[in-house]
């Protein structure tokens, strides 16, 4: 598991589409400076899509090289091969909340602004974008193959404009305040549910036969 | 346990193709040639062997045990027709993730191997030539130090400098007599250069298992007029094809042949001639 494992957090990070990275900075740059105080949140959950988004990508290569050939050669079981995937999508979630706690302390020093709910509200979104993501697009890919999980992965940012919209144009985290924490924790339990059962699923995606 | 390879009664079944009871074996300490056309059924054996399709109904037994024991593959090395690693990995990534896998994986080895094939360690892999990933994908499936080598078309689109390289290597590596290779391609030259046993498939049906060196040395292709082939009794060829002016036939054995028909020219045959009247024999063709 361990040489997979590095298979797929290497490709992560190599095959990193530099026209994604860029679309995605210029994204967060124009959200820190006009979100005002929330320009911590939404960079945050701008940093965990494409986090999310570049897990999927990393199959493009695996499909590229016809790794898939190979990797069923080798003594692992399917368990193995698609646990290992699922472990190097929770190294990338460090990640993500690295950048979120980044991301939050340049916007507090920027807008002078320390509020601890929006602190937690970044750090869980950074948490459970990633999950919820592959977690979706790894049982498209195991079933029906890359393209697929492509495609969905489009359709998960539409809910996330919602998000965006509803923190510009709605009433804010204030409205939600007393519920907020519950909200997060709830949020969480779902997201470590669905991915759970994402890599069941998988794992049966992935052991198909012909 | 006398073999690595042990099949029997294979079948399995396609749309438009299907294995029919191939049965075949690859004894230790020998190289074992598989040859026919493309879409003979070569690759389809070599998934059912490595597991990676199920099979419709026969045995597969890898080092006497069945093969769909996962431990099995601990000791099998593959190479594909073409480089399954990414791009963007250099060799020391490669090696990482091998020595992840298998537990007999082989650093010393493999950069012994490295260096003497002259293999660039600082650079990535999409920046080698065919030749230099193929040799790649040779080295891997041997660092971890297996005891059956599967080649499918392993040394296909290779120059001929680096197919002899390659193929040194297998020699080297079938000095222990519990090694052995199955080696798959439709390059029958290679075959030829390095096989202890031929086995040809044609259309999904193992066509004939022999010892290479009876099918070089005793078969022949007579060439002669259709007048003379008329003289000639059944059972002293195995196939004709009639051309225009002539009629060409393989015989088992050449120096019975001569012996029996004094005025007959009877040339070798290489493993090519035999495969092509095999795959083509007894149709018509053109001069």
């Amino acid at each position: 598991m361990r040489g997979l494992i590095y298979k797929d957090t290497s490709i992560f990070f190599k095959s990193i589409d530099k026209k994604l990275i860029l679309i995605a900075v210029v994204a967060i740059v124009l959200l820190i400076f006009n979100a005002g105080i929330y320009a911590g949140l939404f960079a945050s959950v701008m940093f965990a899509m494409t986090i999310g988004m570049q897990n999927i990508m990393s199959f493009a290569s695996d499909e590229k090289a016809s790794w898939k050939k190979y990797q069923l050669a080798m003594p692992i079981s399917s368990f193995t091969v698609v646990a290992s995937k699922y472990v190097s999508v929770l190294y990338t979630v460090a990640i993500s909340i690295l950048g979120s706690i980044a991301f939050n302390g340049l916007s507090s020093v920027i807008f002078q602004n320390f509020d601890m709910l929006i602190w937690l509200f970044s750090i869980v979104a950074a948490f459970i974008i990633p999950l919820i993501w592959t977690g979706i697009c790894l049982p498209l890919t195991y079933w029906f193959g890359f393209r697929s999980a492509q495609t969905m992965g489009l359709i998960v940012v539409i809910p996330m404009f919602y998000f965006v919209k509803y923190f510009e144009d709605g009433p804010g985290i204030s409205a939600m305040l007393n519920s907020a924490y519950s909200y997060m924790i709830v949020a969480a339990i779902v997201a470590v549910i669905i991915f759970g059962i994402s890599l069941v699923v998988s794992t049966i995606g992935y052991s198909q036969k012909n | 346990m006398d073999n690595n390879i042990l099949v029997q009664n294979l079948c399995k079944q396609f749309e438009d193709f299907s294995l029919d009871n191939v049965s075949f074996k690859v004894p230790k300490g020998r190289i074992v040639g598989f040859i026919g056309e493309n879409g003979a059924g070569k690759s389809t054996t070599i998934n059912l062997i490595l597991n990676e399709l199920n099979k419709d109904s026969g045995q597969i037994q890898v080092f006497g045990i069945d093969h769909t024991i996962p431990t099995v593959k601990e000791n099998i090395g593959v190479v594909f027709d073409e480089c399954n690693f990414h791009d963007v990995f250099t060799t020391a990534d490669i090696e990482k993730i091998l020595k992840g896998v298998y537990k007999t994986w082989d650093s010393g080895l493999f950069s012994q191997y490295l260096k003497k094939f002259k293999i660039p360690t600082k650079k990535t892999i999409g920046t080698f030539s065919k030749g230099m990933k193929m040799k790649l994908s040779i080295i891997c499936a041997m660092a971890h130090r297996p005891k059956l080598l599967i080649l499918d078309e392993a040394t296909t689109g290779l120059d001929p400098v680096v197919r002899d390289e390659v193929l040194d290597l297998f020699w080297e590596f079938i000095q222990d007599e519990d090694c052995s290779i199955f080696f798959s391609s439709h390059i029958t030259s290679d075959i030829q250069k390095i096989a202890d046993y031929v086995i040809l498939i044609h259309r999904g049906k193992i066509i004939f298992e022999e010892q290479k060196d009876n099918l070089v040395y005793n078969y022949g292709v007579s060439k002669c007029r259709k007048e003379k082939f008329a003289q000639f009794s059944a059972d002293d060829y195995i196939i004709h094809r009639t051309t225009n002016m002539s009629v060409e036939c393989l015989v088992r054995d050449k120096e019975v042949f001569k012996k029996k028909y004094k005025n007959i020219i009877v040339d070798n045959a290489t493993l090519e001639d035999i495969m092509l009247f095999y795959v083509k024999g007894g149709t018509s063709c053109e001069d």
